[in-house]
């Protein structure tokens, strides 16, 4: 007799292996072993990439910002990709990765608010929430090890709580007044932080809107898959906007003089 | 397995990338060697052929296709009697799905007479980079357990998240809360039910037994555990645990004549030696830092409560009436 | 199709237009066919008493197992379908060892008289391909002893998967009778001895035969000692003493 109550009244299911006495990867297979089985791989490496994505907290709430471009490894391959997502009024995802494991994600996201939208039962899904939400799904496919290959900013506010966090392809989790992704985390994650960091309930939406642009610009100066499209999301008591895509100005013109920049002659 | 060592493939050495076939019909092939082998990379022409997918023994030489789409293939392999990545692979080799990341920062617990202190740094760091300066990693779980979690951060969240259902289920099925002992035994029982996918963490689990004594209790990521009287972990666990060892166990220390260790430390001492521990560890070890938060659990009626009415920023986060006690401590440590 | 009022008791889980599952009322009426059992409760420990009918004097008496092990600290004794309480009390061992295996303690009484229980109603169940594990109700009652940090506790469970504590209780044929004579003599600071000793004269009370250490069985369980079944030596100086 099977003394584990859990196990009651449920259809019997042998394949499975309740121990996990097998190494994940080669869990017997319970799904229909068909033709077409050989042919599913999981992601190993994302395919068309974007690149970072930042984020700050200020004064009236959240402002994140992503550039436009849709890499195919080094290739500029979409240039007008949108890589900011809005979740409900009170929610901005935004993504670096593979940008089919982010339209999946966005698809779901969608699904799920329709639903719980459906359930009229006075429930709302804010920031956090999601956030929650997506750290399940992320981890749980990193568990299968067949992740969704993006690191993601999820950004809001509700109930007047500004809510910053990220979670990524493995299932990462972590929240601060600012974030960035990929690039970013390494070249604008520090000029964010001296910015922001102590100032979050005095920053008006001017001053964080030149943060972002600013750090945008040193990322499309030294990011090389980078371009100088981005749109800018905020996320105040007002509700979610994302900005049409704007252009960054940029001069080359220091680099005539330096030896590798600019035309040599010799 | 029923071919196993009743062919051999090839005879004399193999060459270095040699394509060899296996049958469709053989599960197994016995490779006759004059060099052995010491281990075997498999690869299609194209794809790697994953290590869960074949077992190779050395001892035998027998070769094992586990995967029973790899019935027939053409398998080149490469050999090696030294470190497996000191083997050149001719064509480009396609790297696996790594689902851990290690995110730095240090735990550490000590037990007192009728008291335990759990601490941890706020730190959460992946190589280089500094993710956030405030992740907890420790946890009170109930009036009388505290658990502090290091590793992979993602595995700790989720780990918790379970224990803590865990406890819940137990609360609801037998009406109290779960004793420490149990909450150290259920620990264990639910790191080895993942033995073969660990939660890639160090725990340690401090609190107050039944019998009112405070303990520690320390895991490693498959859990194996033991009581002790104090325990660090993590990323510095290799500069406070000696500390530790000396201050506490009073390793390498000779007792002035006629007199000798105590068995306890006071909760003052060690609050002190907490501290201490963490700000050296933020001066010599990179991935720790930012904050420090203490947990301390006393004992039902313990005296030691008197010390704690005058830490700076104490905070009480006892659930119950008439039972234990659990406090935070917070402190700065130094962010660079 | 019209049911007849008389068709309700047919099915195991179908109600009567009253309310009532005759098969779990008949499965009630079953066990006061069965041997009386007697359990009492003191701040010393718990005892569990049985009357063994011995049918025929070619009989091994000592075969009659109608007290039972669970776990070091819990012990069962039962009257009514005794075969059926296999199954029960295989389910409580297998609890009982597995809370120790994964919270290094012991399971307390009630908790495993509640997984017990559990089992009671599962008759009838089934999904889609699965042929149901239980055709009808157990047909037994226990009586479930044991001690954990609450101390002391005595448990009866019956059929419909009820179980309620009690200071001293009897069940079985003679039920009647034995638990009117445990109400007048019971009392809150009884020894263990005197517990002995009262329901072997309960059990005397109502057994048909003369009582001797062949056609009783007289179990405890104490804190210094947990679960033990008396020996025949033990039970006969019990027997003089009374």
């Amino acid at each position: 007799m099977d003394h584990f109550p859990t196990n009651w009244g449920r259809p019997r299911n042998d394949a499975y292996d309740a121990y996990g006495t097998y190494p994940i990867a080669q869990r017997p297979l319970n799904s229909p072993n068909d033709a077409f089985t050989v042919g599913i791989q999981h992601t190993q490496q994302p395919i068309v990439t974007g690149t970072s994505v930042l984020a700050i907290k200020y004064k009236d709430g959240i402002m994140m910002a992503a550039d436009n471009l849709a890499s195919y490894g080094s290739l500029a391959r979409f240039k007008d990709v949108q890589r900011l997502h809005p979740v409900g009024n009170h929610t901005v995802i935004g993504a670096g990765g593979d940008m089919s494991d982010f339209q999946h994600i966005q698809t779901v996201l969608d699904e799920l608010m329709i639903e719980e939208f459906s359930a009229q039962d006075g429930h709302n899904l804010g920031p956090a929430e999601i956030h929650e939400y997506l750290a399940q799904v992320m981890y749980a496919r990193r568990s299968k090890m067949n992740p969704l290959w993006n690191a993601l900013l999820v950004g809001g506010l509700k109930d007047g709580k500004r809510f910053l966090a990220f979670v990524d392809l493995l299932g990462t989790t972590y929240s601060a007044s600012t974030l960035a992704t990929g690039y970013g985390s390494h070249i604008a994650q520090p000029l964010l932080r001296t910015a922001v960091e102590g100032k979050e309930d005095t920053l008006t939406e001017e001053d964080a809107l030149k943060i972002i642009e600013q750090s945008m610009k040193v990322l499309y100066y030294r990011d090389a898959r980078s371009i100088n499209k981005y749109q800018v999301a905020t996320i105040t008591a007002s509700g979610t906007s994302i900005s049409e895509s704007r252009h960054l100005e940029t001069a080359w013109s220091f680099a005539e003089g330096i030896r590798g920049y600019g035309a040599q002659t010799q | 397995m029923s071919d196993r060592g009743k062919s051999s493939e090839k005879g004399g050495e193999l060459v270095f990338g040699e394509t060899i076939r296996v049958p469709t019909v053989r599960r197994a092939i016995h490779l006759s060697i004059t060099r052995p082998l010491s281990f075997l990379i498999l690869r299609f022409p194209l794809r790697p052929i994953y290590a869960q997918q074949y077992s190779f023994d050395p001892l035998s030489q027998s070769l094992f296709i586990i995967a029973s789409r790899l019935s027939s293939v053409n398998l080149a392999f490469a050999r090696s009697n030294s470190m497996p990545d000191m083997v050149s692979i001719a064509q480009p080799q396609q790297r696996q799905f790594n689902p851990y990341s290690e995110n730095g920062g240090t735990i550490l617990a000590i037990a007192g007479a009728d008291f335990s202190v759990i601490a941890g740094d706020t730190r959460q760091s992946e190589g280089y980079s500094i993710q956030t300066r405030y992740a907890p990693k420790v946890f009170r779980l109930t009036d009388k357990a505290v658990l502090a979690v290091n590793g992979f951060a993602a595995d700790g969240n989720m780990f918790v998240k379970k224990v803590r259902q865990r406890l819940e289920w137990y609360r609801h099925a037998h009406a109290k809360d779960m004793p420490l002992r149990a909450i150290a035994r259920l620990i264990q029982t639910m790191l080895y039910a993942r033995r073969f996918f660990p939660y890639y963490v160090y725990n340690i689990l401090g609190g107050i037994e039944d019998d009112g004594t405070g303990a520690v209790y320390s895991f490693d990521p498959v859990g194996s555990y033991e009581r002790e009287a104090c325990r660090a972990a993590g990323a510095a666990q290799s500069l406070v645990q000696p500390f530790l060892d000396n201050q506490i166990y009073f390793k390498n220390q000779t007792p002035a004549p006629g007199t000798s260790h105590p068995v306890h430390l006071p909760l003052s001492t060690v609050l002190s030696l907490v501290i201490d521990s963490f700000t050296s560890a933020t001066e010599r070890h990179i991935e720790v830092g930012d904050g420090l938060e203490m947990y301390v659990v006393l004992a039902k009626g313990s005296a030691s409560v008197q010390g704690l009415g005058n830490i700076r920023g104490i905070q009480e986060l006892t659930a119950t009436d008439d039972g234990e006690r659990v406090f935070v401590i917070r402190r700065e440590l130094k962010k660079d | 199709m019209f049911l007849t009022r008389s068709e309700y008791d047919r099915g195991v889980n179908t109600f009567s237009p009253e309310g009532r599952l005759f098969q779990v009322e008949y499965a009630i009426e079953a066990i006061k066919l069965g041997s009386t059992t007697v359990g009492i409760r003191t701040p010393e420990g718990v005892i569990l008493a049985v009357e063994k009918r011995v049918q025929s004097p070619l009989l091994e008496s000592s075969s009659i197992e109608k007290i039972m092990e669970i776990d070091s600290h819990l012990g069962c004794a039962m009257s009514g379908l005794t075969a059926d309480a296999r199954t029960m009390i295989d389910h409580a061992r297998v609890t009982a060892q597995n809370h120790s295996f994964t919270y290094d303690e012991k399971i307390k009484v009630e908790s495993v008289t509640q997984a017990v229980c559990d089992l009671a109603l599962r008759f009838g169940e089934s999904v889609h391909d699965e042929d149901a594990m239980m055709s009808r109700p157990f047909g037994v009652a226990l009586l479930i002893a044991g001690i954990d940090e609450l101390g002391p506790q005595l448990y009866h469970t019956d059929p419909s998967g009820t179980f309620v504590r009690y200071d001293a209780k009897a069940i079985g044929s003679g039920s009647e009778a034995a638990q009117s004579e445990l109400q007048d003599k019971w009392h809150k600071q009884m020894t263990l001895k005197e517990a002995q000793l009262l329901t072997l004269r309960v059990l005397k009370q109502v057994m048909e035969e003369k009582l001797d250490q062949h056609n009783v069985q007289l179990a405890q369980v104490t804190p210094n000692s947990g679960f033990e079944i008396l020996d025949e030596t033990k039970l006969k100086e019990v027997i003089e003493a009374m």
